[in-house]
């Protein structure tokens, strides 16, 4: 097969599942629907595996060439002006599409498979939703792939939108529950504003180059550079707003940790590994924008690092194990910002990667540990769990040693080359990157010992901690693998086989000397941290209580994360909600009068039309006569005017 | 037999002329096989039904047969003894005879939905191949309206295609409504046709010829054009104008519309509208492309506009307050032929070329066209089927009694709207941008202010069918219908999201290849306008 045909075939696969899966479901085989999920999602996924072997087939002459012409699947639309072309349906393969690709597709067929066990109660019966479920989780797969293959802005945008609007869909899965109705609420809007800026950046992209396929704009962003650099500045500074939106950065974090509210599985696919890694794929997309304008680079760099430290710190003090993780990816998006910032890009791509693996691993872990608790995942209400749950002890310690960043597993390589780059480039980023480090492997920890340490503690209706199914642990099992493995496509550092794959199309940066000191020092940190976490809450289990009980106000501020959410009801909700109910009451008032005054004009002009057409011919006549001679005086006063 | 075909008494067309017409003669054909099978298998409503359908396909399969014969520039022929060429097959009139035959495939189609669904058979169902014949004849005169520069032929296709119209629309005897409304369309149709014909003498009598192409050159030549060509040309739009149903020759559209079967009505105000409209957009840029005098492309340019004008604006403030869906989707249809009359308005402006983006923009506008309204119609005749109600009262929360018709009736009103994400709005986007484009900027206006108007009467269907609480049970459709109006609301869609580019295409290769009489006349016919006034030579009229 060509890759024209692959690159075409991988999003239809999962759309069409998601098609199938409507039709199916309705006709009452909806216990079954999880099979066109596999069958769609798998297949797409062997296509990646077939793109990315021809991917790298191509010799290295030809790449430039072939990466920068896009596979026009048909002509879509033109502008009114003329002389600026289509917009295209047009797909862009490339390395990063390939290894974008590859991630998502490896990590949602396991969440699909995963969902088959999850998406059922403890008899085995499908839940509500069952094939609305499974339909919707396909919708995103096609979403996403198409967000990662498109060749233009306007599908890129079209991807980033409709990725926006399965997460809307998924996390409001269980719309009964008001909690998870105003989660996806919030989520949708908070995506709004940053999605605001990046439709914003996109037409000012369109505004100055009159197009919008990616390899005319990055082949002249550099001559704007020389006409006003300051345009590459705002242009960059734009996208990046849609990028902070999608990816939970600050100030626009908030959504994320609320929309945990959504079954596990989307959780962990969605709001961990892949739809809100599009904001870090855009950028390194972009990296031609980017790169050109410093200003763009220093906020990207400032608010990664900035994110990463800020959300290590609430995540110390949550008792909800989802939450924890959601902070912990709030936190980890914020190094591959970081990343970007300083250059390394390439290397943020590669802590997408791996991060990818091992926070499924950890979110569908929680998932089973939900599962097994009857629902319940705040920390406090059980323990001891690792003899009741012995599959998903041995898989969560595994994703937790990687994201904490314990040497040789995943996470450690590709967190390393980003602090390393970081003291490289900006060296206060750097610590606020070591720091993080700390904080994360002793909060990841936190989480492990008091859920499966200690004595065996069940909350109340739950009789004994039973393990999930075959369905849900084989595919813990399989993330495991790469938590572990994932990162050596990336050693040694920064010339691995992953970034020399990646070089042709993403910017990386390679900073030969230090390189092994600084794995020993953030090596040495994590290790500080998992021990710190272990003195803490299984040596002396009282220091944690005397801690928070010593600073209440610093804990109180980190376990209600700031105070964020209450600034912002009192700075941004309420003034907006109030200003909804004074147009509200405009509209009502003032704008329905004078609509009604507007309507009522043609209603009387139609009646009398009405009245003059009851059908006598003999009106209709006299209408097509006078009609007739008014014309006709107009033709010949128009003719003689001239 | 050399002798005869050499004779000046006997012309006989040569075998190009006769292949080039192959979808006339599809249709032909089919009358004759459908007068004649009674004979020999008897009256059945099957069998006629089953040989107008083949008959349909036919036609659409002869079209792509003659595309490749007729090559760039078209073909005109049909040119007895080197006069004027009588017929004209080019892009354009394939493209539209390709649609028309598609229409009459759903149309035949519906027939049969209808005949086997529980509502009473008519006189339609009873009489079936004579029904056929004189859908097929109209057909026919339709076509020919798209595929002549020849003035009388224009009147002969106009009667061909109106007086079958005629017995079609009183065809259930019985109906008191039909009758009437039948008698109203021979009354307006005759006077029309009168005032046509008029027009055309006219013409003849200034210019001496009957070949728009030569008339053209004719206006075009210095003190061509005078107060008579100016009522001359007028008169001859009357016919087309009444065609179209523009304002104020509309009068009789929603009688008929309301008297006649819901096939007939979804026939007419389609099919027998766009035909008027590429007759229209044909005589109009055949006028204008020898460069018209301003004075006079002004006055033309303007009239059409001022006729899109009324037509859409009279069209839509009568469509108010109807409470029968057939004669509010009757006036919902005057109004689009005032928006289509306004491409009309800027061919007169138009530089001598063949690829005017407004022939491409009437084009994509009558696909859209074509499947919104059969759409509409077909979901309405579904309800009558079901209910035996035509009024829109008995809409009343269809949303719940049949989900799937609902959701197709709202695309389609939506897309008759012109509201985004439907095809009905990138067919009007494109049509108005076009308008801009060439100047009119009041047409736009118009046109948006008429947008806006129209969408209260359309969203009331809607609000009946969603917002409205009836007991009324549940009712069932044909599965074939069903799939036509599936297919026309799929269409509608897919043509206003990811096909916007494929709509502009196909319309953009149908009207790429476009006949206007030709840049160098034949020497006879450069003779022929020397000599006027005309003597009686062998052969008649030129």
């Amino acid at each position: 097969m060509t890759i024209e045909l692959i690159s075409i075939l991988i999003p239809l696969l999962p759309l069409a599942g998601a098609a199938l899966i409507g039709v199916v479901g309705l006709r009452g085989l909806r216990d079954r629907s999880h099979w066109l999920a596999i069958l769609g999602v798998g297949a797409a996924l062997v296509l990646a595996v077939l793109l990315y072997e021809q991917v790298q087939a191509i010799p290295e002459s030809e790449q430039a060439a072939r990466y920068s012409t896009p596979i026009v699947v048909y002509e879509w639309f033109r502008a009114a002006e003329p002389g600026t072309g289509w917009f295209n349906v047009e797909l862009r393969v490339d390395p990063l599409t390939c290894v974008m690709l590859l991630t998502v597709l490896s990590v949602s067929l396991l969440v699909v498979i995963y969902s088959v066990g999850y998406m059922r109660d403890h008899h085995g019966h499908a839940e509500r939703g069952y094939e609305r479920f499974f339909a919707f989780l396909c919708l995103f797969v096609f979403s996403m792939c198409m967000l990662v293959l498109g060749g233009n802005f306007v599908l890129l945008y079209l991807g980033w939108e409709l990725v926006g609007l399965c997460s809307y869909l998924l996390i409001g899965f269980y719309y009964q529950r008001p909690s998870a109705a105003e989660a996806a609420k919030k989520a949708f809007l908070v995506n709004r504003v940053g999605d605001f800026g990046f439709g914003l950046g996109i037409l000012l992209i369109y505004y100055h180059f009159g197009r919008l396929d990616y390899a005319y704009v990055f082949e002249h962003v550099g001559e704007l550079m020389k006409i006003s650099p300051n345009q590459v500045t705002i242009i960059a500074l734009l996208l990046f707003c849609g990028a902070v939106g999608k990816s939970a950065q600050l100030p626009l974090h908030v959504w994320l940790p609320d929309a945990m509210e959504g079954p596990t599985p989307v959780s962990a696919l969605i709001h961990a590994a892949t739809m809100v890694t599009a904001g870090v794929y855009m950028v390194a997309r972009c990296g031609a924008i980017f790169a050109e304008s410093a200003l763009a680079m220093a906020v990207v760099a400032l608010v990664g690092g900035l994110t990463a430290l800020f959300a290590a710190t609430i995540a110390l003090a949550q008792y909800d194990m989802k939450r924890i993780l959601a902070y912990s990816t709030i936190s980890q998006l914020g190094y591959m910002f970081l990343g970007l910032g300083v250059g390394a890009m390439s290397s943020a791509i590669f802590h997408l990667f791996t991060h990818a693996y091992f926070k499924a691993l950890l979110f569908l872990g929680a998932g089973s540990v939900m599962h097994a608790m009857a629902g319940e995942i705040d920390i406090r209400r059980f323990g001891g769990l690792r003899r009741g749950l012995p599959w998903t002890y041995r898989t969560f310690l595994i994703g937790s040693l990687a994201l904490a960043g314990f040497p040789l597993l995943s996470g450690f390589w590709s967190k390393d080359e980003i602090i390393h780059a970081a003291f490289a480039e900006a060296p206060p980023l750097g610590v606020l990157a070591l720091l993080t480090a700390l904080l994360t492997a002793f909060y990841t920890f936190r989480m492990v010992f008091r859920a499966f340490h200690g004595d065996e503690k069940l909350p109340e209706g739950v009789e004994h901690a039973h393990e999930s199914g075959t369905w849900m642990v084989a595919p813990l099992c399989v993330l495991s693998i790469g938590a572990i493995a994932a990162g050596f496509v990336g050693v040694p550092a920064g010339h691995g086989t992953f970034h020399h794959f990646l070089s042709p199309v993403v910017h990386g940066v390679h900073h030969e000397e230090g390189g092994l000191e600084m794995m020993i020092v953030s090596g040495t940190l994590a290790l500080i941290g998992i021990g710190a976490a272990w003195f803490v809450y299984v040596r002396r289990r009282d220091l944690a209580v005397r801690a928070a009980a010593a600073m209440p106000h610093v804990f109180d501020a980190l376990n209600r994360k700031y105070y964020v959410d209450e600034l912002y009801d009192a700075l941004v909700v309420g003034p907006l909600r109030r200003l909804g109910r004074f147009c509200y009451g405009w509209d009502t008032y003032a704008i329905n009068g004078l609509l009604w005054l507007i309507a009522a004009v043609p209603r009387a002009v139609g009646y009398g039309l009405t009245t003059f057409q009851r059908g006598a011919l003999q009106g209709y006549a006299m209408g097509m006569t006078i009609g007739l001679l008014l014309l006709m005086c107009w033709m010949l006063w128009a003719n003689g005017r001239t | 037999m050399s002798l005869i075909a050499q004779s000046p008494l006997f012309w006989f067309p040569d075998g190009t002329s006769l292949s080039n017409l192959g979808p006339m003669w599809a249709l032909i054909g089919t009358m004759v096989a459908l007068l004649l099978a009674p004979l020999a298998v008897g009256r059945g409503a099957r069998t006629a039904s089953l040989i107008a359908l083949i008959g349909a396909v036919l036609t659409a399969a002869a079209c792509f047969w003659v595309l490749p014969r007729v090559g760039e520039g078209g073909w005109a022929g049909m040119a007895p003894f080197d006069r004027a060429p009588m017929l004209v097959v080019d892009n354009f009139s394939l493209f539209f005879t390709l649609l028309l035959s598609l229409f009459l495939s759903a149309i035949i189609g519906l027939w049969i939905f209808g005949y086997y669904s529980p509502a009473p058979h008519s006189d339609m169902h009873r009489n079936a191949p004579e029904f056929f014949v004189l859908l097929l004849a109209s057909a026919l005169g339709m076509v020919i309206m798209v595929s002549t520069s020849h003035v009388l032929m224009i009147l002969i296709a106009v009667e061909l295609a109106s007086l079958p119209s005629y017995a079609l629309a009183g065809f259930d005897k019985r109906r008191r409504l039909g009758a009437e409304a039948s008698l109203k369309y021979v009354l307006f149709g005759g006077i029309t046709s009168a005032i046509m014909i008029y027009g055309a003498s006219l013409l003849y009598g200034i210019y001496g010829t009957m070949d728009l192409a030569v008339i053209a050159r004719g206006m075009a030549s210095p003190d061509g054009v005078s107060v008579l060509s100016t009522i001359a040309t007028f008169a001859l739009m009357v016919g087309i104008g009444f065609k179209i149903s523009a304002v104020p020759f509309h009068f009789w559209c929603p009688d008929v519309f309301e008297g006649a079967a819901i096939e007939v009505t979804t026939w007419l105000s389609v099919v027998s509208k766009a035909a008027g409209l590429g007759l229209l957009v044909r005589v109009v840029s055949m006028l204008a492309q020898v460069g018209i005098e301003p004075g006079y492309g002004y006055a033309l340019a303007t009239g059409i506009g001022l006729f899109a004008t009324l037509t859409c604006t009279v069209g839509n403030l009568s469509a108010f307050r109807q409470t029968n869906i057939k004669r509010l989707l009757a006036y919902s249809s005057i109004a689009h032929a005032g928006y289509m009359l306004m491409a009309a308005a800027i061919l007169v402006q138009a530089a001598p070329d063949a690829a005017h983006p407004a022939f491409s923009a009437l084009a994509a506008y009558l696909v859209v066209y074509l499947f919104m309204n059969l759409g509409a119609f077909g979901c309405a005749a579904m309800v009558y089927w079901a209910t035996g109600s035509e009024s829109i009262e008995g809409y009343g929360n269809l949303g719940r009694r049949h989900t799937f018709l609902a959701i197709a009736m709202t695309i389609c009103l939506v897309s008759l709207v012109g509201l985004p994400p439907l095809g009905g709005f990138a067919a009007k986007y494109w049509l108005l941008v076009n308008v801009w484009d060439a100047g009119m900027i009041w047409l736009v206006i118009v046109a948006v202010l008429n947008t806006a108007l129209s969408l209260y009467y359309y969203v009331r269907v809607i609000r009946q069918m969603w917002l409205v609480e009836d007991d009324s049970p549940a009712i069932s459709a044909p599965a074939g219908g069903l799939a036509i109006v599936g297919l026309c609301s799929f269409v509608i869609l897919w043509t206003g999201t990811l096909a916007i580019g494929t709509l502009r295409i196909t319309a953009e290769d149908a009207t790429k290849y476009l006949y206007l009489g030709g840049a160098e006349p034949p020497a006879a016919r450069t003779a022929a306008v020397s000599d006027a006034p005309p003597s009686g030579s062998p052969g008649g009229f030129r």
